[in-house]
């Protein structure tokens, strides 16, 4: 007794403040009716070296994404040194630099789509307290629901079970941050329209231009009614060289959105780029006068095409 | 079609072109030595670096509007985009600091989106870095390692990965797990 005396008092603070979490309860948010279980195979594991979970994780998505790449790879490309880790933009950073798409986890509803999709999900737990945070980056690759368990590769454990409450804490101390990583041309099983252009919008800047136009082709697949999926799926069949398509993503974008101009001034550009000045001149003039933010690259871009020295090559 | 190389011109041009009323007040500036004044003369110093370092900026080709110029709104894009090349540098600059080469700290912001650099330029330092368990433990106050203990025996934390939880998976039904404690 004597001894446990102290040490209880000691304690006591930390139990006071436990208990006070444990009494209040909260939901994992899943909705119900979704699969209460799945497990992915053939994900590669690769053992993190080191503090180098960024890399091994980010090479187990990319491999089982149809890239094979180890983690000594892309180490250069994602892990800080003098952090002792990886920045969350790195990881992202490194896998547009290998011609992958990164989507965010809108949710747990999201989160457990992608792996009953057989998609692995690169997330980024604090598995310590935000006093002492231990910043983990694992793959999530299944879930068991009945069980209340996930599986991860993580760390130096393939295949990793362990309780979903631990994870669900782990997970929100990272801000439920989670990206799956998809070869260009496929997109999430959840997304909006706006997150997915901004997603691949954001992979552009690699000036992967045709694999940004595969990605784009299937946002327009998914969402026929989006003129902005044309029109940016336009600007990046112009920038692959491939005007002719770019033209014909324009002309979609205008027959969904006729008073969309970014795209009427895209197309006018590509026509009179390809010798059909006199029907880009024509599409101008009809617009010329409308008011609007455009209004002044509309007159510019008329300007210009219709100078015969500055719109030839 | 252009040649391949006036786009990349056109975009440096048009840098140019917004800085150089920067440059102009530079001159004009400095007759003041106020606060505000030596912050500006920095700030049109950087932007002219950045102006001359970084080469094309988002103008698809000259003439073609942009997709990030119409996707968020038009209005806010051109100053958005003035603003990211600032900030382009500075997390460059963050980076080399942090150690990585110039080429690849170049290539690493190069991948970024101007929201993402926005995000995270300035904040380097408390950013979070995912390292994993084994390093983070070294070094650690004996008092620290015996909380962890204790909370990943909860289920709290999971930072020992050979600690399992005390308490076992619930049982079937629906997954419910107790909010975090205020630690």
């Amino acid at each position: 007794m004597s001894r446990i005396g102290p040490a209880l008092h000691r304690l006591g603070p930390i139990l006071v403040l436990l208990a006070i979490g444990c009494v209040i309860p909260t939901h994992v948010p899943i909705s119900e009716g979704a699969p209460r279980q799945h497990r992915i195979l053939g994900v590669p594991f690769f053992s993190q070296v080191r503090s180098q979970c960024g890399p091994a994780a980010l090479a187990m998505a990319l491999s089982y994404a149809g890239t094979w790449t180890e983690p000594d790879a892309i180490s250069e490309q994602v892990f800080t040194e003098a952090r002792g880790g990886s920045f969350q933009f790195d990881v992202v950073g490194a896998a547009r630099r290998r011609a992958h798409v990164p989507f965010p986890i809108q949710d747990w509803d999201h989160l457990l789509d992608e792996v009953v999709a057989d998609r692995p999900v690169v997330v980024l737990q604090n598995l310590g307290l935000f006093w002492y945070p231990v910043w983990h980056f694992a793959v999530l690759i299944g879930f068991d629901l009945d069980a209340s368990s996930v599986t991860l590769h993580s760390g130096r454990e393939r295949a990793r079970t362990i309780a979903l409450a631990t994870f669900a804490r782990t997970w929100r101390r990272g801000s439920n941050w989670g990206r799956v990583i998809l070869p260009p041309g496929e997109l999430p099983t959840r997304i909006s329209v706006e997150a997915a252009l901004d997603a691949i919008q954001s992979f552009e800047r690699t000036e992967q231009w045709e694999a940004a136009a595969r990605s784009y082709i299937a946002v327009t697949e998914r969402w026929p009614g989006s003129a902005p999926a044309q029109f940016a799926l336009g600007n990046a069949l112009y920038r692959a060289g491939d005007s002719r398509s770019s033209a014909a993503a324009f002309e979609a974008a205008l027959r969904i959105e006729p008073s969309f101009m970014p795209a009427l001034n895209n197309l006018a550009h590509v026509l009179a780029e390809s010798g059909e000045k006199a029907r880009a001149l024509e599409l101008l003039e009809v617009h010329r006068d409308r008011p609007g933010p455009w209004r002044d690259s509309i007159l510019r871009t008329l300007e210009q095409i219709a100078e015969p020295d500055t719109a030839d090559p | 079609m252009d040649s391949p190389a006036s786009p990349d011109l056109h975009a440096k041009q048009l840098v140019f072109a917004r800085t150089s009323d920067c440059v102009y007040r530079r001159e004009t500036l400095h007759m003041t030595t106020s606060p505000l004044a030596l912050v500006r003369q920095m700030l049109c110093g950087i932007l002219v670096a950045a102006a001359a370092t970084l080469g094309p900026i988002q103008v698809a080709r000259a003439e073609l509007i942009a997709t990030d110029a119409v996707l968020p709104s038009p209005a806010t894009a051109a100053r958005a985009e003035l603003q990211a090349v600032l900030e382009r540098t500075d997390v460059r600059a963050e980076l080399q600091q942090l150690g990585i080469e110039p080429s690849e700290a170049s290539a690493r912001v190069a991948s970024l989106s101007d929201a993402e650099v926005i995000e995270v330029q300035g904040r380097l330092s408390e950013l979070p870095a995912g390292e994993g368990f084994v390093e983070a433990v070294a070094g650690v106050l004996i008092v620290t390692v015996a909380v962890l203990v204790f909370t990943d025996l909860l289920g709290y934390t999971d930072v020992f990965p050979f600690i399992r939880p005390l308490d076992r998976p619930r049982a079937a039904g629906e997954p419910e797990i107790d909010s975090e404690p205020g630690l």
